[in-house]
């Protein structure tokens, strides 16, 4: 039952209860420091310094899910390919094993990148890149500024910018 | 490192049906960006033909593990070629071959149909990884590369019924593999390694208190079990396959089902521990085969849609296949890949005159068939013959599958003693007459009824019908002369 394997769990166990140990020891000094004084506008949820508006539960276009399932195919190939860079050019191996490992390691990447690139085109090919405006009807709303006024701002604006 | 990189690439070369499969997958993907809605058929042409490579390369590798005394380990024991993983293959890749041959149905979303195919050679490559996989975590992912892609293709329909069955199948096939997953973890705990054959493992079990040891192999088997459908993990197969496209449930009846028996098979023998197990494993599988065979055949009782009731009856029969394991012997084994490759054939053959009574006169449901002898006579003779195989009456193979089962649970029953063979065989064959009520009911309908409307005589000359008939004709042969199969399957050695 003694496994090296096995021990070798206890130290991400002591990472475990690190983390742990920091964050609630952090929470709980703080608790005990701090002032308590709380009002009205310290509970309010912090929008960026607006105020906020209806539930924070809102509905969001699910185009989000999309994009995000996009970025785990980076995600993945970085977790992978950084870890690689370490070891593949490690000079002892490469003379162990006659130069083997080099092409070995080299292969197997650019057949990884190669397939998560394919994912890409994928997407690309298939229009999930695009993001598709809405499309905004005008109203017939008749302003009683003059459009004139508009465009005397406008450029103003233009020419003190550039 | 110099032995394990040449251990590697000398691998490669028992490895080629994998990744013919693999490339297969990427051209097809290749393919598939290019104007997808018009090159439909060409898609179901390329699939057709690499899968043909891979059947070529398989039957390749049958040759070569022909003269293997020991099973050959590939990638430092991760993956093991053996000659049942081989026959596993065949069969796998044979399921495939008839499932692309149904092509792509759904018309209106013919810009999908090259997904469709590639989809399902990611299941084939899960089922080849699975019934060679030597350690659990090879088992876990070829499960999961399964699982994802069974859950995608099973919302091929596209509509809500299908997306509905898709995400129910998906939250409980999560649930399943979050549990085998949590048991291989105690197996791992128990035993500091996961090669499934390696005498650290099996020595690790055998010193393991049985409470932890039961629990972990039961959390592991729940995975497994719920692969193959057998009770109690096998509520998401009728919805499933009732929702899922034709060819789509088809596949799903054949190639994950068989691949998680052929797995099932070599875990039965590793948690047996040689004999000294604290579980009476032949128990507890008796009781999972009666509660399959039990809820399959008396659920499709009151079904009235062909496809469900398929559904059912593939409940049934991953009873039966259970069946085979709790005779637990050298002929139990071989009367399981018996039964398999029969089944294969039968329930292939249902599922390709379904699809083309449902893509051609809308048929789902079995009052549908009403007097269809009439209009077609060979196919509803055809279908006629497929629904007695499958209620395991001669003169088909159904009946020869079934009897090598029963007569391999009265062989144990009789050698070693196992009343839990011997009640097994009486209720199994009880339910083989409840069986002809439901499997039979389709003929009555097919012969007896009249049709108040008839389809149209139409020709139904196609690919698929083809298969179906040679099918059929395969089906009575291997009842008049199973010796060709018999001796396929006799030269495959398990490691007993």
């Amino acid at each position: 039952m003694e496994n090296e394997q096995i021990s070798a769990f206890g130290e991400v166990l002591i990472f475990l209860i690190g983390g742990c140990v920091f964050v609630l020891g952090g929470l709980f000094s703080s608790k005990l420091i701090h002032p308590h004084r709380p009002n009205a506008q310290k509970l309010e949820s912090y929008e960026s310094g607006e105020q906020p508006i209806g539930s924070g539960w809102s509905r969001f276009n699910i185009r989000f899910y999309v994009v995000a399932l996009l970025f785990l195919l980076f995600e993945v190939e970085i977790v992978f390919v950084f870890p690689w860079a370490t070891v593949f050019g490690n000079a002892d191996y490469i003379e162990a094993t006659d130069g083997l490992w080099g092409w070995f390691s080299i292969i197997e990447m650019f057949v990884f990148i190669f397939i998560l690139a394919l994912g890409l085109a994928y997407a690309w090919v298939k229009g999930y890149l695009e993001w598709p405006k809405a499309n905004v009807t005008p109203s017939d709303f008749k302003s009683p500024v003059p459009q004139g006024l508009y465009d005397n701002i406008n450029k103003k604006y233009q020419s003190t910018k550039s | 490192m110099q032995e394990k990189l040449t251990a590697i690439t000398g691998s490669m070369g028992y490895f080629l049906p994998e990744i013919a499969i693999v490339i297969s997958l990427v051209l097809l993907l290749i393919a598939g960006l290019f104007n997808a809605g018009r090159l439909n058929k060409l898609y179901q042409v390329l699939a057709l033909a690499f899968l043909a490579v891979t059947m070529v390369l398989v039957v390749g590798q049958w040759q070569e593990v022909g003269d293997l005394v020991r099973p050959l380990p590939l990638f430092n024991n991760m993956v093991q070629l053996t000659s049942v993983s081989v026959f596993w293959k065949m069969i796998c890749v044979l399921g495939a071959f008839i499932t692309v041959a149904m092509g792509f149905g759904n018309q209106d979303f013919k810009d999908k149909s090259s997904e469709y195919y590639l989809l399902a050679f990611g299941v084939l490559l899960g089922a080849h990884l699975l019934v060679m996989a030597n350690n659990l975590l090879t088992i876990y992912l070829s499960i999961e590369l399964l699982s994802i892609t069974a859950y995608i293709l099973t919302s091929f329909s596209f509509n809500a019924a299908s997306k509905e069955a898709a995400v129910k199948y998906l939250l409980f096939g999560a649930a399943a593999s979050g549990v085998m997953l949590f048991g291989m973890s105690w197996l791992y705990a128990l035993t500091g390694t996961l090669t499934i054959d390696d005498v650290q493992f099996l020595d690790g079990l055998i010193k393991a208190n049985a409470l932890p040891f039961t629990l972990a192999a039961i959390m592991t088997l729940a995975g497994l079990l719920y692969k193959i459908s057998a009770a109690p993990m096998h509520i998401w197969a009728p919805d499933v396959y009732t929702a899922a496209p034709t060819p789509v449930a088809a596949y799903f009846s054949i190639v994950p089902k068989l691949a998680g028996i052929g797995i099932l098979m070599k875990w039965m023998m590793v948690i047996n521990l040689f004999g000294s197990s604290p579980v009476n494993w032949t128990i507890v599988l008796a009781t999972i085969a009666m509660i399959s065979i039990g809820i399959g055949n008396f659920s499709a009782l009151w079904q009235n849609n062909v496809k469900r009731l398929l559904a059912y009856s593939s409940i049934a029969h991953s009873g039966f296949l259970v069946a085979g394991l709790v005779a637990y012997s050298e002929t139990a084994y071989k009367a399981i890949l018996f039964y398999s490759a029969i089944y294969l054939l039968m329930n292939m053959a249902a599922f390709l005159f379904v699809n083309h009574a449902e893509k051609e006169w809308g048929y789902t449901k079995v009052e549908d068939y009403k007097g269809l002898i009439n209009v077609q006579p060979l196919l509803g003779v055809a279908l006629v013959i497929v629904m007695i195989a499958l209620t395991g009456l001669p003169p088909t193979g159904g009946f020869t599958g079934k009897f090598l089962i029963f007569s391999a649970l009265w062989d144990s029953y009789v050698e070693s003693g196992n009343d839990w063979s011997l009640y097994l065989l009486i209720f199994g064959l009880m339910n083989t007459v409840i069986a002809l009520f439901y499997y039979l009911k389709l003929p009555y309908y097919i012969i007896f009824k009249n049709a108040e409307q008839k389809p149209q005589k139409q020709l139904i000359f196609s690919l698929q019908n083809f298969i179906g008939f040679f099918l059929v004709v395969m089906i009575l042969l291997s009842f008049f002369k199973p010796d060709s199969l018999m001796r396929i399957i006799n030269s495959v050695s398990f490691a007993f």
